[in-house]
């Protein structure tokens, strides 16, 4: 099992290593996407398509806010200044747990978010869609 | 009005992957024609053309940007790249909207597996998935971009699209954008590759190509010879960096040469035939030399658009002859694409760095393969071997299908010093 599980982590960087170009050593699990690595959005698109090819998992850009959101509207999710709210942090909380000893709740603003999404949080997304679908072609 | 400078020059021809081996191999006359190697032309009339050779796009500009270029566009951005290094320009030296990117191309074309592909998801009803560094790769505008966010250029972009004389246009209008204190400096050039299965098979459909020389490809690009029968496509792209003259100067710049005079027509004529009568290539060299604020008496050197198609090489002896009168006996004119095929959409590029050449080291680069002249084109077309001589002045020719005429003068800086 953690077989596996090691397994998914280095393809999701072998992926994300191929479409930014960047050396293996380079591609941590705790890098940002955006700020640390870099990507731009249509990186983002090349690494969500190289994992629909690869895992047979699509995944389309627009869904990757959504997921972070977990269905939590714009306003709800913001507070009056545009900070995450507190009921945005316990979902972000879930799906980018890194956070949890990093900055407090008031201090991300909404439209930050993104840009702390690290590739271990993109393998947890792969791995929950992998879940839900079952097992697919790869 | 304000004068423009040349301060930077770059190059990836089929001569050379840079401008000095470029230069070198137009002076020693040793062309890069030879059998097409970029598909498998077994089946094609012509299988010939003059590729760039040695270039790696990944080891030259990275794996991450070589990605999203497509071959045409990766010279580009290498001659880009050469062009701001040799002068020197850095990011944080002046404004940045006051730098500005004028690039000549033609949009970009899927690869031939890639359509099969397509066209087997369009028509079974898929949506068809692709990466997308594959999508932005045929995006014209894309490569211009890329090279002015590459260098911090975010003054005015321009996308150039007139073929054949693609570059000139680009350079010409980059001169107006100096001009017009619009920017101080411009990357200003032609990038192409047409040398695909697509470009090979339109160009022998409309009789443009050079046919029957595949057992010697290097005799086949034969620009005002009697036998004569069409020009060999090349692939490459030449991108000049243009700067405001007293800008130039006071940063201490070196100074390849003064761009001096800009013009630019129609024929309005048929689309790919060259009019008898030299037609609107007349009007673009006067207006060019007009706006140099020179004299058809003072030009030195002709670098010709001299394609070797039996009707630009007769149309534009005629134009020549128009425009220079008594003095067209006494000018060298010659044709790179003796040597390195036509690079289409860079091909006045070609010309430039053969006129700065010119300009700089008193050598014009010869029209090679001119054994046989024919007797109707009696200028001196420099034969085989290069020709020494003095060249403050020098007119480069670019034409296209279409019937797009551009011609630009280019001065040298020794003279521009005087005053």
């Amino acid at each position: 099992m953690t077989g596996t599980v090691t397994e998914l982590g280095e393809k999701v960087r072998a992926i994300v290593g191929e479409a930014l170009a960047l050396e293996p050593d380079e591609v941590i699990g705790d890098a940002t996407l955006l700020n640390d690595l870099g990507a731009e959005s249509i990186d983002l698109l090349d690494i969500l398509f190289r994992i629909e090819r690869s895992f047979g998992v699509r995944i389309e850009a627009a869904e990757l806010a959504d997921y972070v959101q977990g269905g939590i509207p714009d306003e709800e999710f913001g507070d009056a200044d545009e900070m995450v709210s507190e009921r945005g942090m316990a979902q972000l909380l879930l799906v980018m747990p890194q956070l949890e000893t990093g900055a407090r709740v008031s201090r991300i603003k909404a439209d930050e978010v993104m840009g702390l999404f690290t590739v271990d949080n993109l393998e947890q997304l792969v791995r929950s869609r992998l879940g839900a679908a079952g097992p697919a072609g790869g | 009005m304000k004068r423009v400078a040349i301060t930077g020059v770059g190059a990836v021809t089929p001569l050379g992957n840079d401008t000095a081996t470029t230069w070198r191999r137009l002076v020693d006359g040793r062309g890069g024609i030879s059998a097409l190697r970029t598909f498998d032309a077994s089946t094609f009339p012509v299988r010939i053309a003059a590729q760039v050779n040695g270039f790696d796009a990944a080891r030259r500009l990275g794996r991450s940007t070589a990605r999203k270029l497509s071959r045409a566009a990766g010279f580009a951005v290498a001659a880009a790249d050469e062009a701001v290094r040799a002068a020197n320009v850095q990011p944080t030296d002046g404004s940045q909207w006051c730098k500005g990117v004028c690039l000549a191309g033609t949009v970009g074309r899927a690869e031939l597996t890639e359509l099969v592909g397509m066209a087997e998801d369009v028509l079974a009803g898929r949506y068809r998935r692709q990466a997308p560094a594959v999508v932005v790769r045929r995006d014209q505008s894309f490569v211009s971009a890329f090279i002015a966010r590459r260098h911090a250029f975010a003054g005015p972009v321009v996308n150039i699209s007139t073929a054949c004389a693609g570059a000139a246009n680009a350079v010409g209008e980059g001169l107006r954008m100096i001009r017009a204190g619009e920017c101080d400096v411009v990357l200003a050039g032609g990038y192409d590759s047409l040398t695909t299965w697509l470009d090979v098979l339109g160009f022998s459909l409309l009789g443009a190509l050079a046919a029957g020389w595949e057992s010697d490809p290097a005799a086949a690009s034969r620009p005002f010879s009697a036998d004569r029968n069409g020009f060999v496509l090349g692939e490459g792209a030449v991108v000049l960096l243009l700067e405001d003259w007293d800008r130039a100067h006071a940063r201490g710049a070196t100074v390849h040469a003064e761009l001096a005079g800009y013009g630019s027509t129609l024929n309005a004529y048929r689309v790919t035939d060259s009019p008898p009568d030299g037609g609107g290539a007349i009007e673009a060299m006067r207006l060019a030399i007009q706006d140099a604020g020179a004299r058809p008496n003072l030009v030195d050197y002709v670098v010709a658009h001299g394609t070797g198609t039996p009707g630009n090489d007769a149309s534009e002896t005629v134009a020549i002859k128009e425009v220079f009168g008594e003095h067209a006996g006494a000018l060298c004119v010659s044709s790179p694409k003796s040597m390195t095929g036509h690079l289409t959409s860079a091909a006045a590029g070609v010309n430039l760095i053969a006129a700065l050449g010119a300009l700089r080291t008193g050598l014009i680069p010869p029209t090679v393969n001119l054994r046989r002249p024919d007797p109707a084109l009696d200028l001196d077309f420099v034969p085989l071997t290069a020709r020494a001589r003095q060249v403050e002045t020098a007119l480069v020719n670019a034409f296209a299908f279409g019937g797009t005429n551009a011609s630009l003068v280019v001065r040298s800086a020794r003279g521009g010093c005087r005053d």
